[in-house]
């Protein structure tokens, strides 16, 4: 029976008006033990007025939909993941290196992006760094970012943001960053282009790099919407 | 305690009623009965206050509470001079608050109505929470806020600025943060600040990110809804003051917002999912959906930690 059905409120106002009842038609009856009786038809009545009453108010706020709610059972635990490891995590070294993904041909660089790893990349194998993603003119020296992996790109006037959007699944590949927040440094139209055509969120332009988001173990989740649906 | 009491005085004026009805007049009857029914009204009364904190007692106002990994959590009264309210708050200072000298991120956290930031502590077991998250480096030491949203707990303000009301919005999106940046060492930038709430609260979290997207940088709904449900008096409720108005009507702020509902809780399910879709870049949003639980303590307490997670990951981290 549904703890906000019609049939439950029905059942518990019907054996409140029946307690009622049998309170009233045994009041004067009992013998020795009138007393009690009567005690026992009044708290008994009592507490069903305040669970027919209890019902209707739940059933109309929907405070509770059902009895696995009541119960505080939830059918969902929160999933504590791990931050994988990046392709590349085994070869990284402290410092920059050249990084050379599938995709880079179809960038249309200078040059390959130089990458800078934090200091403490390595001694933290279950942390997902934030980026900045540095646009610099070609032979501009690599970018460093204390507590950030900075890729240095170099664009030609052939680089698109469109192709660009390969990017970051590309970094989230091969190293430990975060899926969010990721600073876009270089004032020209290709770097606001980029954060536009990129999922919200996930990068901004010109932001001081004070403003990063720290790095994080992976974080505690819930199923999504899409999961949901699905 | 008080329960307790109230639970007593239900079995004695039954059992007086059963046992003083036959020596009792029509007029003492009548008292015996009315006190019967009060003692009711009254037992109840105590048992949905403790479940919502709306009137918390003095010895639940824990003026100081420490937690297991050397958090703290303080009671401090805000003196709005921008709002005129002056209203208590409770504030989170993680552990790291002590041990270090960065400037920490800040998430102001709104409680249900009816209720007060009590619950937040009670109910939802906030510190350790808070706790454990940030030991295990799932999110970055923060100074967490629990500012009382109006003057008096019967009133719903959905924290706006009720019309010849009290100026809640006032209160927590410039007073709340006044009083803690002078207090303390924490971040002044909105890219360090976040909102969070559950159910009214959570209404209170998207409403002001979307209002204050210079303040804050993003925001987490636990269970809210779309519109206010009150009147304002200025008629925002319908149009500034509702979120879902503001996506369809104005441009979308870049702020991120973390949407979570139980399935089974019809009105929030249904404003989330329609806030959900209405988001358009450079608006982030992010769901999150427990299976069932209804409007409850158990469904907050099953989200506390993944839109705190969240947030930290939104927010700007701690400032050396």
């Amino acid at each position: 029976m549904s703890l906000t059905g019609v049939p439950l409120l029905l059942l518990a106002a019907a054996a409140t008006i029946a307690t009622g009842a049998v309170t009233v038609l045994f009041w004067s009856r009992g013998g020795r033990l009138r007393p009690v009786t009567r005690t026992l038809g009044i708290l008994l009545l009592e507490a069903l007025v305040v669970l027919t009453a209890g019902l209707e108010v739940n059933r109309r706020e929907q405070f509770y939909p059902s009895w696995q709610a009541l119960r505080g059972d939830t059918g969902t635990a929160a999933v504590t993941g791990e931050v994988r490891a990046g392709l590349l995590d085994g070869r990284v070294r402290s410092g920059s290196f050249e990084w050379r993904p599938p995709g880079l041909a179809a960038w249309h660089l200078a040059h390959a992006p130089a990458v800078s790893v934090p200091a403490d990349y390595l001694s933290r194998p279950d942390v997902a760094f934030p980026v900045v993603l540095a646009l610099v003119a070609p032979g501009t020296p690599t970018r460093r970012t204390p507590g950030a992996v900075t890729v240095t790109l170099a664009p030609t006037a052939a680089t698109t943001a469109t192709a660009l959007r390969t990017l970051p699944a590309e970094l989230e590949r091969d190293l430990r960053v975060a899926a969010t927040g990721w600073d876009v440094l270089g004032n020209g139209p290709l770097g606001a282009a980029f954060v536009r055509s990129v999922p919200a969120g996930l990068a901004v332009l010109d932001r001081p790099t004070d403003a990063l988001p720290p790095a994080l173990k992976a974080p505690q989740t819930l199923p999504s919407l899409r999961n949901t649906r699905s | 305690m008080t329960l307790w009491l109230a639970l007593a005085a239900v079995l004695v004026t039954a059992a007086a009623l059963a046992v003083l009805w036959n020596r009792l007049r029509a007029l003492g009857r009548g008292l015996l009965s009315l006190a019967a029914v009060l003692s009711v009204v009254a037992a109840v009364g105590v048992e949905l206050n403790q479940l919502t904190e709306t009137f918390p007692s003095a010895a639940a106002a824990v003026p100081v509470a420490a937690g297991t990994g050397g958090s703290q959590m303080l009671a401090v009264t805000v003196p709005g001079e921008a709002s005129k309210l002056r209203l208590p708050m409770y504030v989170y200072l993680p552990a790291a608050y002590r041990l270090s000298a960065e400037r920490l991120p800040v998430v102001e956290a709104f409680h249900g109505v009816p209720g007060t930031p009590q619950f937040w502590l009670h109910k939802l077991n906030v510190q350790s929470t808070l706790d454990r998250e940030i030991a295990a480096g799932r999110m970055a030491p923060t100074v967490v806020l629990f500012p009382q949203q109006t003057p008096n707990p019967t009133l719903d303000t959905e924290c706006t600025n009720l019309r010849g009301g009290p100026q809640t919005e006032t209160f927590l999106t410039v007073d709340v943060p006044a009083y803690a940046k002078a207090h303390y060492r924490i971040r002044a930038d909105r890219a360090a600040w976040g909102l969070t709430g559950y159910s009214a609260g959570a209404f209170c979290a998207v409403n002001l990110t979307l209002k204050h997207p210079d303040k804050f940088a993003a925001g987490a709904s636990l269970s809210g809804y779309a519109s206010a449900g009150i009147t304002i008096g200025d008629g925002s409720e319908h149009t500034t003051n509702n979120p879902f108005w503001r996506l369809q009507h104005l441009p979308q702020p870049a702020v991120a917002l973390w949407l979570g509902w139980a399935a089974d809780d019809k009105q929030p399910a249904r404003d989330s999912r329609l806030l959900a879709a209405e988001a358009r870049a450079p608006l982030a949003v992010t769901t999150a959906v427990v299976a069932h639980g209804g409007h409850s303590s158990a469904v907050w307490r099953q989200m506390e930690a993944p839109a705190f997670d969240w947030l930290s990951a939104h927010l700007a981290g701690p400032l050396p």
